[in-house]
């Protein structure tokens, strides 16, 4: 039962943020909501490696040996954000310059492309 | 397109990518059973590796290639960033004198806020050099650790009224820090060819399993990620406070105005 609700929350944050994009109307929430989307993915990892009673994969004061989840997912939900962070930055710096060209941060004023 | 087009267009898109979501997520394994590659990596972390945060363990040793890629990226993050919010032709630099403090509006910070985030800085950037120096035995590593030093130093800048920019060969320093930190991670990799392994192959010494130098490589590419990591983050960053600081239109108004 938990699983299903495990998976249904990352497809829930998932869908939330595309809406967000759909119907922004300012490219800092925007850019947000990208987050938000990326954030299921990170639902969806750690729910994957999750294990029943397990403790987190880092030996320090557990003994060796006892149940853990797994290290896998754990390591490619930390890239999972650099990336995201990464993406953020590279979308905010843009959102910054749009608006300093345009005077506007609403997505549906950038319309026409100007040199 | 009008905007009820567009949410109609959404609303049939969304409905269809949620059937297809429910679908594959049926197709996964259930949630909760131990996953056999995570038993054995955890297990191989501890035992051939002597790594106690077996986390670290897959990210710096078992998966080094991917994290090698991982902060590649952030060089070119960093870069793109920097090379977006440069001074443009028609700006200009304004003067230490004429510049602003950065204040949150509409209400300014009060003093004892100030004060408590100032106090704040030391502690942080501590914390962000043990999480680097100690990625390989509890919960941390470069990246966390990068991460929270350049946020110990945000939290001054935010706190301290700051209107001066680090200095300019500051930049150039963070961007030698920065590629540095990459190449260490690839000559590191080279020391398991020589010894007549593979690239990256954890070839030193492990150790004995919660000392500070056990795990061999693992250590070593934390602290060559924290070095890229701290150093990329303060590029960008930089570059976001010059454009609010600094960074103004030669004629007309403000644009930040």
């Amino acid at each position: 039962m938990i699983s299903g609700l495990a998976y249904a929350v990352a497809g829930f944050v998932l869908l939330a943020g595309l809406w967000g994009i759909v119907t922004s109307r300012d490219s800092i929430h925007l850019v947000l909501c990208l987050s938000v989307m990326q954030s299921a993915s990170y639902v969806l990892l750690l729910a994957i490696g999750y294990q029943e009673g397990g403790t987190a994969p880092i030996f320090h004061g557990v003994p060796p040996g006892a149940p853990t989840v797994d290290p896998v997912t754990q390591a490619l939900t930390l890239t999972d954000i650099v990336v995201a962070a990464v993406v953020s930055a590279l979308l905010l710096a843009l959102v910054v310059q749009a608006h300093k060209r345009f005077g506007t941060r609403d997505p549906d004023q950038l319309r026409v492309m100007r040199g | 397109m009008t905007r009820h087009g567009r949410v109609a267009v959404f609303a049939v898109g969304a409905v269809g990518l949620a059937a297809l979501l429910a679908w594959g997520f049926g197709g996964l394994p259930p949630i909760g059973e131990p996953s056999r590659y995570g038993v054995e990596l955890t297990r191989l972390s501890l035992a051939a590796r002597q790594v106690q945060n077996a986390v670290s363990g897959v990210n710096f040793d078992l998966r080094a290639t991917d994290t090698l890629i991982e902060e590649l990226i952030l060089v070119t993050a960093a870069t793109g960033v920097t090379v977006i919010l440069r001074r443009l032709r028609d700006e200009y630099e304004q003067p230490v004198e004429e510049r602003e403090p950065l204040r949150p509006r509409p209400q300014p910070v009060s003093e004892p806020v100030r004060a408590v985030a100032l106090g704040l800085v030391g502690p942080v950037l501590v914390a962000g050099l043990a999480l680097i120096a100690h990625g390989h035995l509890t919960p941390g590593g470069g990246f966390q650790g990068g991460a929270l030093v350049v946020i110990g130093a945000l939290v001054g800048v935010l706190g301290g009224r700051a209107y001066l920019l680090p200095w300019r060969g500051s930049v150039a320093v963070a961007e030698a820090a920065e590629g540095s930190g990459a190449l260490a991670i690839m000559v590191l990799g080279s020391v398991g060819v020589l010894a007549g392994g593979a690239f990256l192959q954890n070839v030193l010494p492990v150790g004995s399993l919660g000392s500070l130098t056990s795990g061999g490589l693992v250590a070593l590419i934390s602290l060559a990620v924290g070095l890229a990591v701290t150093a990329g983050v303060a590029l960008v960053v930089r570059a976001f406070l010059a454009e609010a600081l600094a960074i103004r239109r030669i004629r007309g108004e403000d644009a930040s105005a």
